[in-house]
């Protein structure tokens, strides 16, 4: 083995110069292979993270939408149509739950915010659950009730009181709910931007071995002709020569593998044949 | 030619690369494995693979002739800096494929110029590796691998002829191994010994290294997007500008002084030119800039401009300030300073103080002769009598280098760029000084130039770094078998 090894550093074997060759050629190619496998890996994994946070930000929005509306179609069942205690009883109950949901809801979505270094995209959406809550809160409590039927509200009724007071709450938390959405989107964009360089890293390094594989290529070729093929010919017309005029073996070859040895068995067959 | 033993030795120089490649994948390593890890590892094995695939079959030669030993220099060169691209492109981020071929050129030819909007957005293992070319450039790729790879025999001293600057190897009269030896010892302990100074007046580790390195290489990389100017140190700009002038000058003199040999820095007439025409700038420089009210005071003023005349005349490029700010007297000093640029023998590129000094005694000469038409004068630089060929190969040079400098900048100016722009960026690449003026001023770079133009600054550089000669063979390569 350590002779085969030597023969092939000190260019004593054609075979062994070869097979190394190839074998790095080889070796390039799964080492090119296996980073492009683990730079698309990455990718893969960025691409499902980027997938997870968009659905996550999609989902919470979703929720604080449910909750809002169940919340609003409580509030138009109990101040804008009315009815006795019995029909509101469930709008009521309802009401209480879409408080409680809508409140946990943006708290995630602030966490979250807070998490990826963006809390600004949600410190209104905080403040405007708050509000359209207390407002719910003070409506189901009865506070608007005993102020309607007290002097300071007496000019309003529940019903203009859902327009005027609940309504424009319910607007503007809408409109906030948007605002994560497009804002937690946005955020995604370095993640984007890193993903197409990531892509680009892994497609890159397939590409430079394909360069470095022609390369390669052309200079096996150019010394397997310079070191092998070549050789071989004048070896083959130098005894084609011999042998039909007589006249003298080539005697310069420079190599030192087994064609240099092919040819000094030559010359020593034609010394026997003398 | 045989084009087998030149591959070869292309060959041995790509293994040198290789293995700053897996140096930098080190550094990488020891910072959490960065980004430009695999980048680095990947790209060192393709090297290495390719640098070693010729010594499977070509055996070593004893002798090299002059033809090969162009051949196995400029294309050493070439093949280096398209290596050199691959870290970058694997990488990516800003890395184009002609911003990669960009960063690579200036790297080894030691201009310093960059395509980079952010640096310090690059990962450590990157910076390392975009500093580490442009040390191996410092000294010439060719040169190294002679030194370090051992089994070049015979042929060392040949391709030390053409890799040195044609002036400085008549001052060589040491033998070629001393001559590696001598070129590698004062090269390394440089840069160890500014390192160690940068460290200590306030700089990390990682900086140090390579800012050490880009100061002894002469190139002018930067780890910070504000180049020295981060720093704002006065000690910080001293220790930087005593390792510019040090590797501007001819390596052989040095050599002399520490050994105490009889051509030292002391009675060199070069170093002497050199170092006279660097203060006496300065001083106009910051003349000027005081009386324009640039800067209040003569003394901050002279720290500038004494840091920024260095930075330019050993065509390493470091910025403390905007020197588009500056007056018109300073900015046609400082492009004077690009074209005459350090000593022959050094790191240093562009015409050489050297080719200045015989330039003025042959213009002189000249004109006495034209006097007393039958007088005999011999043109004599440092006591030594200057041949007729070696003058007629100076002039040749600076003929050569005006032209070039005129149809670079005839390029520049049409694909759309200001003539101020255009002719120091034609000036800068070809003296592989870095930065310019207009919109290639000390604090910007050359990322808004169109690709034509990022492709013409390579050309220029990679010819001024083959001193003009060198790479001009490679059009006649076809004559040569």
């Amino acid at each position: 083995m350590l002779k085969r090894v030597v023969d092939i550093f000190t260019l004593k074997s054609i075979k062994g110069r070869v097979q190394l060759a190839f074998a790095s050629i080889i070796l390039l190619l799964v080492f090119s292979g296996a980073l492009s496998l683990f730079e698309l890996e990455r990718v893969s994994h960025d691409t499902e993270e980027i997938l997870l946070q968009s659905k996550m930000s999609t989902d919470l929005a979703r929720e604080m939408v449910t909750a809002l509306n169940e919340q609003n179609d409580a509030m138009i069942e109990m101040a804008v149509i009315g009815g006795n205690i019995v029909d509101i009883a469930p709008y009521y109950k309802g009401c209480v739950a879409s408080i409680e949901h809508l409140s946990n809801t943006a708290l995630r979505a602030h966490e979250r915010m807070v998490e990826i270094g963006s809390p600004e995209i949600t410190d209104s959406l905080m403040l405007y659950t708050a509000r359209i809550n207390d407002l719910t809160n003070r409506y189901i409590n009865g506070d608007v009730h005993r102020a309607i039927f007290s002097d300071s509200l007496a000019h309003i009724t529940p019903h203009s009181w859902y327009v005027e007071c609940y309504k424009p709450e319910y607007v503007n938390l809408s409109k906030q709910i948007t605002k994560f959405m497009t804002g937690s989107e946005s955020t995604l964009g370095p993640d984007v931007n890193s993903l197409s360089l990531t892509a680009r890293r892994a497609v890159t390094p397939v590409f430079l071995s394909l360069v470095v594989m022609i390369v390669v290529t052309l200079m096996f070729y150019y010394f397997i002709y310079h070191y092998l093929i070549k050789p071989v010919m004048r070896i083959n017309h130098s005894l084609g020569e011999y042998l039909r005029y007589r006249s003298p073996f080539d005697k310069d070859i420079a190599c030192r593998d087994e064609i240099k040895s092919l040819h000094d068995r030559i010359m020593i067959l034609i010394a026997k044949l003398k | 030619m045989r084009v087998h033993v030149v591959i070869r030795y292309i060959g041995m120089v790509l293994q040198f690369v290789a293995l700053f490649m897996l140096v930098s994948a080190g550094v990488s390593m020891l910072n959490n494995y960065d980004s430009a890890f695999s980048p680095l590892l990947l790209s060192s094995f393709m090297t290495s693979l390719l640098g070693i695939f010729p010594m499977f079959f070509v055996e070593k030669v004893d002798e090299i002739k002059t033809k090969e030993g162009y051949a196995i220099v400029v294309g050493s060169w070439l093949v280096a800096c398209i290596v050199g691209m691959f870290p970058y492109l694997i990488w990516g981020g800003e890395f184009t494929m002609i911003n990669a071929w960009f960063e690579s050129v200036s790297g080894f030819t030691t201009t310093g110029a960059s395509i980079l909007n952010d640096i310090e957005f690059l990962p450590r293992g990157l910076l390392f590796w975009r500093s580490s070319s442009a040390w191996i450039g410092g000294i010439g790729v060719v040169m190294f691998a002679l030194v370090i790879l051992p089994s070049m025999g015979k042929s060392r001293h040949m391709l030390s002829n053409v890799e040195m600057s044609t002036i400085a190897r008549d001052n060589f009269h040491y033998r070629s191994k001393v001559i590696f030896r001598l070129l590698v010892t004062i090269y390394v302990g440089l840069t160890i010994i500014t390192t160690i100074a940068l460290k200590y007046s306030g700089m990390t580790w990682f900086d140090a290294v390579n800012h050490a390195m880009t100061s002894c290489g002469t190139c002018g990389f930067s780890t910070k997007n504000n180049s020295v100017a981060f720093w704002d140190s006065g000690l910080i700009e001293g220790i930087m500008m005593v390792a510019m002038t040090l590797s501007a000058i001819h390596f052989g003199v040095l050599y002399a002084t520490l050994t105490g040999k009889r051509n030292n820095i002391f009675r060199s007439e070069v170093v002497r030119t050199f170092i006279i025409m660097m203060l006496v700038i300065s001083v106009i420089i910051a003349i000027s800039l005081v009386a324009a009210d640039v800067y209040s005071n003569f003394g901050e003023a002279m720290r500038h401009a004494s840091f920024q005349v260095v930075s330019i005349s050993t065509t390493s490029g470091f910025a403390t300030t905007d020197t588009n700010l500056w007056t018109p007297l300073a900015m046609v000093l400082l492009i004077f300073c690009s074209v005459i640029c350090g000593c022959a023998g050094s790191t240093s590129g562009g015409m050489k103080v050297d080719r200045l000094l015989i330039a003025s005694k042959v213009i002189r000469n000249r004109m006495k002769i034209q006097l007393h038409p039958n007088a005999v004068i011999r043109t004599k630089m440092g006591g030594m009598v200057q041949e007729e060929s070696t003058q007629n190969l100076v002039m040749t040079f600076i003929v050569s280098y005006i032209m070039l400098t005129l149809i670079g900048t005839v390029v520049y100016t049409m694909f759309g760029c200001d003539i101020l722009t255009g002719f120091t960026a034609s000036i800068s690449c070809l003296s592989n000084v870095g930065p310019g003026f207009g919109e290639i001023g000390s604090m910007s770079n050359f990322s808004q130039l169109p690709v034509v133009l990022k492709l013409c600054s390579t050309l220029l550089m990679l010819i001024g770094r083959l001193e003009i000669f060198g790479f001009i063979q490679l059009l006649f390569i076809r004559s040569w078998r």
